[in-house]
């Protein structure tokens, strides 16, 4: 065989070799992107939940009265803000804006006084003394 | 005579080398092939069940009275509010149908209010569609009122036709994706 020929049959091979490898790492960064869409939406869920828990913590703390719009907290690698408006004894209107890697969602949710009655008990619920969150609705965007 | 063998040997070996080179090649794009086919599957799964997932969140919101109205392995069906706080309630199901031909199930998506009411086929390549219901204590349940949670489970089966497979006795490859979470909606 000729130097030539040896020259091509050597570059026709590394491009080969080449190509492959550069496709299958491609393949496999839309596969990671993939994966990384479900760990996203747990994360976002978790910041969501705490923020709304930390608005409670803040109504109780302050007494349980309409508390204007709050500047941005940050809170799990984002940020939220909450107002809490039409509060009677019974219950009170929430509702938090929490953003993440520049995604934002509102939450609106309802949080009523149980007065320490019919609490539901569990992990999921979100509680803050005797108030409890009866609707929780993350609007879509 | 030397000069003759010395030749032949020559043309032997790189005949060869451009024999395991086009084999590699071949093998290479198989194996391109497979994995793009496998990555775009996932992608495919991962919207549906995004969807999916995201309805059954929303289950329950500004709901009265029992918000699951049916619960079997492959049809769910159950109340919630997808679009607006302040909206009104819709009707959400989600169904397999299962067909004897292709063996595999299609699954649909149905929402009262959205798409005239008509059902959206989500796809048709589900091997296994499974929904299990837990009750606050995450015991299995069948009653519809007891349920606080759902388990989702997707196969997805996809057939990649091998350009060899008629001629060379080689047979089509199976390839499967799947999809497994529950979810706990807030408001149940």
């Amino acid at each position: 065989m000729g130097s030539a020929s040896k020259v091509i049959l050597v570059g026709a091979t590394s491009l080969i070799i080449g190509i492959f490898a550069v496709s299958l790492k491609t393949i496999q960064t839309n596969d990671i992107k993939t994966a990384m869409v479900d760990t996203k939406r747990v994360q976002f869920e978790q910041v969501q939940a705490a923020a709304v828990r930390s608005a409670m913590y803040y109504f109780v703390y302050y007494g349980c009265g309409n508390l204007p719009l709050t500047s941005k907290n940050a809170l799990g690698g984002g940020t939220y803000s909450y107002k809490f408006e039409n509060t009677t004894s019974s219950a009170t209107d929430l509702t938090v804006t929490v953003s993440l890697d520049g995604v934002s969602r509102v939450i609106t949710a309802r949080v009523e006084n149980t007065f320490g009655l019919g609490v539901n008990q569990g992990p999921r619920k979100m509680h803050r003394g005797t108030w409890q969150v009866t609707k929780y609705y993350v609007a879509r965007t | 005579m030397t000069v003759f063998l010395d030749l032949i040997g020559s043309w032997i070996v790189r005949a060869s080398l451009i024999i395991v080179m086009l084999t590699l090649t071949l093998n290479m794009n198989n194996t391109l092939y497979r994995s793009n086919q496998q990555s775009y599957a996932k992608k495919i799964l991962t919207a549906v069940d995004s969807i999916m997932y995201s309805d059954i969140n929303e289950a329950g919101y500004n709901v009265s009275g029992v918000t699951f109205q049916t619960a079997s392995s492959t049809d769910m069906q159950f109340l919630g509010t997808l679009n607006s706080p302040t909206g009104a309630n819709a009707t959400v199901r989600w169904y397999a149908v299962w067909d004897a031909t292709t063996r595999l199930y299609t699954l649909y998506r149905y929402v009262n209010n959205e798409n005239g009411g008509n059902p959206i086929k989500m796809g048709n390549t589900f091997s296994t569609v499974s929904f299990i219901y837990y009750d606050k204590n995450g015991n299995t349940t069948s009653t519809l009122a007891n349920i606080v949670s759902v388990r989702v489970s997707l196969v997805s089966r996809y057939v990649l036709t091998n350009a060899f497979a008629t001629t060379k006795g080689v047979t089509n490859d199976t390839m499967y994706v799947s999809a497994n979470f529950r979810i706990h909606p807030v408001n149940l």
